[in-house]
């Protein structure tokens, strides 16, 4: 049911159909650090149906400048947890299914894509990116990527069959499954992460409501410490 | 023959431009159109961009008028009048 005064101001935007589209339809949002619980935030106020929630990985001091959804009390406990606990509190309509794990191609994960409306991939390396790019080509499942890497910022939106895949764009193909876990984190400010993951919930939330995404077969690229935005085509060979 | 050159990100630093056009000789590699970088912007940016055995660097990524170089021949791509060539280090954090 659609409490109408929770969207009121933005049932003009969505319309009811668009509203209804966005209760009856599913996200997977894969990782919940800066980008993942901020876009996740978004999606649950907006009142999109059901959450599914990955990430293997517990909050660290090192979180909270830009995980806004943790606090300090939270130090130490699973992501998916406190992430879980939050978002229902941000809105009681939304079914929240949290999963501590890691997102690869195993039976599990095969799932959790399979039974998405769309994947907001959110996270910070580039062996998840790649098995979640294999898993939503073979369920035809759309992607809403994002990246930060200091001061820059990255978002592209994949359509199966209709854009070029994410290994098409990104360069990801037999990479080292090095992540920020391993010690290897790069620098990052909150604002930067906010902007990326505000697009990435803007994107599927439009491909929830049936709206049409702003970055399929684009890739914004975004360098926060020049105000420059810029938006390239991606086009298939 | 001129092709369009964007420098993204890091390469920005380098190059102290967004956006180049290059008067370049017709029929180069992107290979031989990195050369040329070198010697009119920035040594720097070769050097960024691929490995000790002149391949891309992980994550790093060239796109040809939107398309991966990867999916096109890689750096041995030949490039024609009026391409658009984007230099991109990696953004993948989360």
């Amino acid at each position: 049911m659609i409490s109408s005064d929770r969207y009121v101001r933005q049932l003009p935007l969505l319309g009811i159909d668009g509203q209804r589209r966005l209760s009856s339809s599913s996200a997977l949002v894969v990782g919940l650090g800066g980008l993942g619980s901020l876009a996740s935030m978004y999606l649950a106020g907006a009142g999109v149906g059901r959450l599914i929630l990955v990430d293997f990985d517990t909050v660290s001091i090192s979180d909270l400048h830009r995980q806004l959804l943790y606090t300090t009390s939270d130090i130490g406990k699973s992501k998916v947890e406190v992430a879980e606990r939050r978002l229902r509190e941000i809105n009681p309509g939304v079914k929240i299914e949290a999963h501590q794990m890691v997102l690869t191609r195993n039976e599990e994960s095969e799932e959790l894509v399979a039974s998405a409306d769309v994947i907001v991939l959110a996270v910070d390396n580039m062996k998840t990116r790649f098995d979640v790019d294999e898993l939503a080509s073979k369920y035809n499942k759309p992607i809403v990527n994002g990246g930060v890497d200091g001061w820059f910022g990255l978002v592209t939106t994949v359509l199966p069959g209709k854009t070029p895949r994410l290994t098409e764009i990104l360069n990801i193909k037999g990479l080292n499954p090095v992540s920020c876990a391993e010690g290897l984190c790069n620098a990052v400010v909150g604002p930067v992460v906010g902007v990326v993951a505000s697009w990435q919930a803007l994107d599927a939330l439009r491909i929830l409501a049936g709206l049409k995404p702003t970055l399929a077969g684009k890739l914004l690229i975004i360098d926060s410490s020049r105000g420059i935005i810029d938006v390239l085509p991606v086009f298939s060979p | 023959m001129k092709v369009t050159v964007k420098f993204l990100a890091i390469f920005y630093e380098m190059a102290k431009t967004l956006r180049m056009e290059l008067n370049v000789p017709d029929g180069i590699s992107v290979r031989e159109l990195l050369n040329i970088i070198d010697e009119k912007v920035n040594p720097n940016i070769s050097k960024t961009l691929l490995n000790d055995d002149s391949g891309l660097r992980e994550g790093y990524n060239i796109l040809i008028n939107g398309r991966a170089i990867d999916y096109v021949k890689g750096l041995d791509t030949v490039l024609k009048d009026g391409d658009e060539v984007v230099l991109l280090p990696p953004i993948g954090g989360g």
